[in-house]
């Protein structure tokens, strides 16, 4: 065969320049590599096959096309003239379930790459799977074909193969007039109309993207991972969205695409929505049809859904299809680029109609029996539309990527689907804005979990305090220096409400008690609600001026106070004016005031909320059931009482006959003396705000033996504070509460457990409704943001004397009782899948940049974990982010550190340091109180100190175009964007001539970082390929895994990638896989060399080492001299590895079967005993063809040399460690077996005997198979769980 | 919030408060009769709910007064 010549050059599009970036981006990952299989019936005749494909590859410039991104001034495509066509045949007709080993084998081949120099970038191949049925796939990059194209080529293909079978002849090949090459030109003139350029600036200048819901702990980004979710759309529907489409007198794409928006639109909660639509650029005449290439492109289309019929709607979106088709050609790419904005799109509406082989009728030679399209694209989710030729129908697929979603959130997606396309069909001129319908799956949900029963019977508080003191009157009730007991304490109450009385107080009278924290304060509060009134608290700390607004504001008459001349115009009663009094026997209906307590309003005016007995009795009675409390208990009140929490602290323990135990004033503000409070006087139950809870966790001395619960609320809770209370205080309950003054303290409730990785802020409590909702009150999807409203009876009746305001916030309850009303909370939460609420931030604090939703909360809470910072605080400031910063890091390290872990559009602009935040009276952040930001600064132009300076400046001139980049100057600050900073990556690539990956632009965007991180990489194991860094972000301990047998480390990739992204995680292959590396023959070699590895890229721990097989034993190895120098291991991970028998007996034994393990992983066709006949050279080859030949060959390379390499390390490996015998690990470790074992619960592989501390746990599949899809996910994140576990228990150590 | 007219409503216990205009009024509430934007509604509410206690607790204090 010679070389091919070179037919034709020209460059590359749009898109596909940006799917070779995605590819080089995700080396491993099966991002458009595309993979479409038919199984076919008939005879398969190989030099026919082939003589056909090379008539079809003759038409097809794009089938003999390869890239050079490199050699030219910008990426060009070569054609060549002939080119060999790549046909493999594989027999799978010997195995019982060639179906089976086909799938696997597709698996594989997703993830085989192509040398993109290297004609043609695809490959037929042709699975024999029975006597008369052959699959046939073909495999490619989607830079080269579209699926129009595929449909054609196959179609071609087959016709000219059943045609060559028959011996009819066939047209001659010649090329289709209309080209590629042609679309290449149009694309560029697209590009070059500055008519096109304007339609799309002002389609994007301030459309929002319309990013679907991630529940917590999946990812966004671009797809890693895709399967698709079929929903079922049967021939009724379609016809009724038919009929729909010719009234509106639109294609029935039109009509799919207004159901898709609205599907959007109700799964983010807004109205208004972009998605990207898929669109070709296919000249419209005959001829063009017949053209291969890739002719796509994804345009974003945005369309407002508030409109009142479904017809108005399709009318809208027709028009918005209309208005781009002169513009389709105009990459997606320019238009990021345009918009400032990446990603522009989250979700892809895909709608194809293809002519897919139609003419393979029945009855012909080949008939098709089953197709299977793989095709994995970069975005996250996609809805395809398909006329499917087999089920005669129109099909929906959700594609979608499982790292970003879960199964279970896309079936609900695709229910909204069904539910929106049936309403359309049923009557297109109802009101599409109306959700409950559309919802009925989220709805019935939401009211199973809002089913929390009614009230129990209403007794007014005084009357339940009365019988606890008639019950036990001896035992202690309140103790604030000495004890009171609950017979003194009532005496007190009833005295003082006496006097109240004869002052006058009437029932739903406000009387103020101005009192400082202590038994008189408890009675006061007590005797206000004994007489009949609501009480009003008054801190004595607060100016003059302020108490006597509350005091008239209110209409509050009396005051309980010691301080008589603070309130002169008011009835003043003293705390103890009375020692004991009658018993009142006053009924107090359900709907009097019990208190009234003033919060800070937004206009700087603070309000009263005033709250019924029937509220505030539910929240203590439902306290009551949740944490029983007995005599023995002690509570401790500490809280302020002009804060909501203190309410339950002042009545709850009394109404359950504990003890409380007053905190003397000032208390409350120093986290040791409280520890000492609550350690002196057994206390077993405390409330804390979570930033005091912070505080308390750092007191030395943190023993309260006595204490069993702890309760939260007033903040968000973060996961990692749990975490520290549970290791601190092991085996103290810590529950979450969640509610506003607004509505009786708390109305929802999370008992947090050991491990959690968010805490939620739970589920409401009795006789309360939680409802999410949108802008206009509608409920939203679970797992959609809105606004957090609460319903039932714990509702305040309002705000006093404000009724405007009363009535903006209490508003009607579309789905409560009849009248009545549920508070706007003014908070953005969302219900999880599990019946949970989430809180997400303040609605105010959500803003908008670049049309991109932002929590200022998220922003701030990662960076807060940035190296130097200890708190910090985010604001937008002119449509950018502002950060300010408490701590001592460099902008450029903090910009660094967020653009690793966030979108580019939540890094922000600038970063000013704080000595402090500014904060609220109530001690929460005052983000309107932030300075300006500091201005960002450019820096002062250095020149190039050196050559390789030089180089990267004429880089970043040439793809930022500016003129004289300084080496201080940030790549992001000059226009960069990730798109770019892939390009700056490739360009280096090509300028330097070594790996450079994007990660290390992002973390070191300035010329000056980058020279000093190529330096860095300078001699390190990573550099010197002995560690292959998996991921390097994070900051918590690594984790090293170590190869198995055959050394390699391929396997672990995935298992590294869902870990999360504050995970680093390194890989161990063996010595001796790459030419003159000597294989190590010894585990006690291994152990001792990857040891030095591991502490030469951090010299300190702690680290966390595992394996699969023998991995494992190696790795305990590797810890066992980890930890005798000192460093931590927390887990040491041994995945089905055995300690009895690390390498099965046969393969050490018998060299044949160790080869026909090592290639083709225990099992081919061959006879064993034929084999071991065979000179070894000639064994290995017979292997090796036979298990390609039956696509189960274990290596990643066909080359006989590696193959070797690879075979004599596994032979190393095999006999280094199939008998050691490990000596006594004291150390933790974790002994992980795949589930489909099915082992006995106490199966240890023989492990418990030499390692003590030995745990064990499940891992999804069987063997290796928990490492890849569908279970990857499943191992990686109870493997995260374990290093979690690890981590506490180390902290607690 | 997104623009658009309200109406006042009002429900059994003679609380006010506002809903859409073009959606029909929750069960246990009637329309007041004054519909505007809804700033105009809210002004509207803060000068006609003069008595805030809802309607039971009137009647109840009515009632323990006469006691």
């Amino acid at each position: 065969m010679t070389a091919p010549e070179l037919e034709d050059a020209y460059p590359l599009t749009a898109l596909q320049s940006g799917m070779l970036f995605h590819s080089a981006y995700q080396e491993d990952s099966a991002t458009y590599h595309d993979v479409f299989t038919l199984i076919l019936r008939g005879p398969y005749q190989s030099d026919t096959f082939r003589a056909a494909l090379r008539e079809v590859m003759a038409r097809h410039a794009v089938l003999r096309t390869s890239f050079d991104l490199t050699g030219f001034d910008e990426p060009i495509q070569l054609v060549w003239q002939d080119v060999e066509p790549p046909v493999q045949e594989l027999d799978l007709s010997g195995f019982e379930h060639p179906g089976q080993r086909l799938s696997i084998w597709r698996e594989q081949e997703k993830h085989r790459p192509f040398d993109w120099e290297a004609p043609p970038l695809f490959r037929a191949v042709i699975h024999h799977l029975d006597t008369d049925e052959f699959a046939l796939t073909l495999s490619f990059h989607h830079a080269i074909l579209d699926g129009w194209s595929v449909a054609t080529m196959v179609t071609e293909l087959l016709d000219r193969y059943a045609a060559g079978l028959q011996g009819v002849p066939q047209a001659p090949a010649v090329p289709p007039p209309s080209t590629f090459r042609d679309f290449v030109a149009r694309e560029k003139e697209a590009v070059a109309s500055p008519q096109t350029e304007q339609f799309w600036r002002d389609a994007l200048a301030d459309a929002p993207v319309t990013a679907l819901p991630r529940l917590p702990g999946y990812r966004t980004g671009d797809a890693e991972d895709t399967v698709s979710h079929a929903v079922p759309l049967d021939d009724q529907l379609v016809q009724g969205l038919e009929r729909a489409a010719r009234q509106a007198r639109v294609p029935l794409r039109t009509v799919l695409l207004a159901g898709h928006l609205r599907v959007l639109a109700l799964l983010t909660g807004d109205s208004d929505v972009v998605t990207g639509i898929v669109t070709h650029g296919r000249p419209e005449h005959e001829a063009a049809e017949q053209v291969l290439g890739l002719f796509l492109n994804s345009v974003p289309v945005r369309v407002r859904t508030d409109v009142p019929s479904w017809e108005e709607l399709i009318k809208r979106v027709f028009a918005a299809e209309v208005a781009f088709l002169p513009h389709r050609l105009y990459p997606l790419f320019e238009m990021q680029r345009l918009s400032q904005r990446s990603p522009l799109i989250d979700v892809l509406f895909d709608y194809r109609d293809f002519h897919v082989y139609q003419d393979l009728g029945p009855g012909g030679v080949i008939q098709v029996v089953e197709s299977e399209f793989f095709e994995q694209t970069n975005l996250p989710l996609s809805a395809n539309f398909t006329w499917s030729p087999q089920a005669g129908g129109l099909e929906l697929k959700l594609k979608y990527d499982i790292t970003q979603f879960s199964a279970d959130q896309v079936v609900r997606a695709g229910e909204h689907y069904r539910r929106v396309f049936a309403k359309i069909a049923e009557d297109p001129a109802a009101d599409p804005r109306e959700s409950e319908e559309l919802l009925a799956a989220d709805v019935a949900s939401v009211e199973g979990w809002n089913a929390t029963g009614a009230a129990r019977e209403f007794v007014a508080l005084p009357d339940v305090v009365a019988r606890r003191v008639a019950a036990s009157p001896d035992a202690p009730a309140v103790w604030d220096g000495s004890w009171l007991t609950y017979a003194e304490f009532g005496a007190r109450v009833r005295g003082l409400a006496a006097v109240l009385r004869e002052q006058g107080v009437r029932l739903g009278d406000v009387v103020g008690v101005c009192l400082p924290r202590g038994a008189d304060l408890i009675v006061a509060v007590h005797a206000v609600m004994a007489a009949g009134g609501a009480y009003l608290p008054l801190e004595p700390d607060y100016p003059d001026e302020r108490l006597s607004f509350m005091v008239s504001d209110a209409g509050a008459r009396v005051v309980i106070t010691g301080e008589p001349g603070r309130f002169p115009g008011s009835v003043v009663v003293a705390p103890s004016e009375s020692a004991d009094g009658p018993v009142l026997g006053l009924e107090i209906p359900p709907s009097a005031p019990a208190y009234l307590i003033y919060t800070s309003g937004s206009t700087g005016r603070p309000k009263g909320v005033l709250v019924s007995h029937a509220a505030i009795a539910n929240r203590l009675v439902w306290m009551g059931e949740a944490f029983p409390l007995g005599a023995g208990d002690r509570v401790v009140q500490k809280t302020p009482f002009t804060f909501d929490v203190s309410v339950w602290e002042l009545f709850w323990p009394l109404m359950e006959g504990a003890g409380l135990v007053v905190a003397p004033p000032g208390v409350h503000l120093d986290a040791a003396a409280l520890v000492e409070l609550m350690r002196a006087h057994s206390v077993s139950m405390a409330h804390f705000v979570p930033s005091m809870l912070d505080a308390v966790m750092e007191v030395p001395d943190l023993d309260v033996p006595s204490l069993r619960r702890v309760v939260c609320s007033g903040e968000a809770l973060p996961a990692s504070l749990v975490a520290r209370v549970h290791s601190a205080w092991p085996g103290v309950e810590v529950h979450n509460l969640y509610g506003p003054t607004e509505a009786a303290v708390d109305v929802t409730w999370h008992a947090c457990q050991v491990g959690e990785e968010r805490t939620p802020i739970g589920a409401p409590i009795r006789a309360t409704r939680i409802e999410i909702l949108d802008a206009d009150l509608r409920r939203v999807p679970v797992g959609t943001a809105g606004e957090l409203c609460i319903g039932g009876v714990q509702v305040a009746q309002g705000y006093a004397a404000r009724p405007g305001l009363t009535a903006e916030r209490f508003v009607p309850d579309p789905y409560g009782g009849p009248g009545a009303r549920l508070y706007r909370t003014g908070d953005l939460a969302r219900w999880l899948p599990d019946g949970e609420v989430d809180y997400l931030g303040r609605i105010d604090d959500q803003v908008k940049v670049r049309g991109m939703r932002v929590e200022l909360g998220e922003v701030e809470a990662v960076l807060a974990q940035a190296p130097g910072v200890q708190a910090a605080a985010v604001r937008p400031v002119g449509g950018v982010l502002a950060a300010y910063v408490v701590g001592t890091a460099e902008p450029e390290e903090l910009a660094g550190f967020l653009r690793q872990r966030l979108p580019d559009h939540m890094v922000p602009s600038s970063f000013t340091e704080l000595d402090r935040l500014p904060v609220t009276a109530n001690g929460k952040l005052d983000r309107k109180a932030l300075p300006d930001p500091a201005p960002v600064a450019r820096a002062p132009y250095e020149a190039p100190r050196d050559e390789l300076e030089e180089t990267l400046a004429g880089i970043w001139a040439e793809i930022l175009g500016v003129e004289r980049p300084g080496i201080r100057d940030d790549f992001f600050d000059l226009g960069g964007h990730s798109l770019l900073a892939l390009r700056l990556a490739l360009r280096m690539r090509q300028a330097l001539g070594r790996e450079i990956p994007v990660a290390t632009v992002l973390a070191a965007p300035t010329i000056a970082q980058l020279t000093e991180a190529l330096a860095d990489e300078g001699d390190n194991p990573v550099s010197r390929g002995r560690v292959v860094p998996l991921r390097t972000a994070g900051n918590r301990p690594p984790l090293f895994l170590i190869h198995a047998l055959g050394g390699q480390v391929f396997r672990y990739r995935p298992l590294a990638q869902h870990l999360g992204d504050d995970q680093p995680v390194y890989a161990i292959p063996a010595h001796g896989l790459t030419e003159g590396d000597a294989v190590q023959t010894t585990i006690d070699e291994m152990a001792e060399t990857y040891a030095g590895y591991i502490r030469e890229l951090f010299p300190d721990g702690p680290y966390f080492v595992g394996g699969f097989c023998i991995g494992g034993n190696i790795a305990l190895e590797v810890a066992r001299r980890l930890r005798k120098d000192g460093h931590d291991v927390p887990y040491v991970f041994l995945a089905w590895s055995s300690a009895q028998e690390p390498v099965v007996g046969s393969t050490l034994e018998d060299d044949t079967a160790l080869m026909v393990h090592a290639l083709a992983g225990g099992a081919t066709s061959l006879d064993p005993r034929e084999l071991s006949l065979m000179e070894p050279a000639e064994r290995l080859l017979a292997i090796v063809n036979a298990a390609t030949k039956e696509g189960q060959l274990r290596t990643e390379s066909t080359d006989l040399d590696q193959i070797q390499r690879y075979v004599e390390v596994f032979r190393a490996n095999a006999h280094a460690v199939g008998r050691y015998k490990h000596d006594t690990f004291d150390g933790p470790a974790i002994l992980l077996i795949p589930e489909e074992d099915n082992a006995p619960p106490d199966e240890d592989y023989g492990w418990r005997a030499f390692v003590p501390n030995l745990e064990t746990g499940l891992i999804p599949g069987a063997r290796f198979s928990a490492l890849y899809n569908p279970y990857v996910t499943r191992t990686a994140n109870a493997w995260r769980r374990w290093m979690d576990r690890g981590l506490e228990h180390r902290a607690r150590h | 919030m997104p623009s658009g007219d309200y109406k006042v409503v009002i429900n059994h216990e003679e609380q006010y408060s506002i809903w859409a205009l073009d959606r029909p009024t929750p069960a246990g509430w009637r329309d007041e009769g004054f519909s505007g934007d809804r700033n105009s509604c809210l002004a509207h509410i803060d000068t006609v709910w003069t008595d805030m206690r809802p309607r039971s607790l009137r009647e109840a204090m009515q009632e323990s007064e006469r006691a």
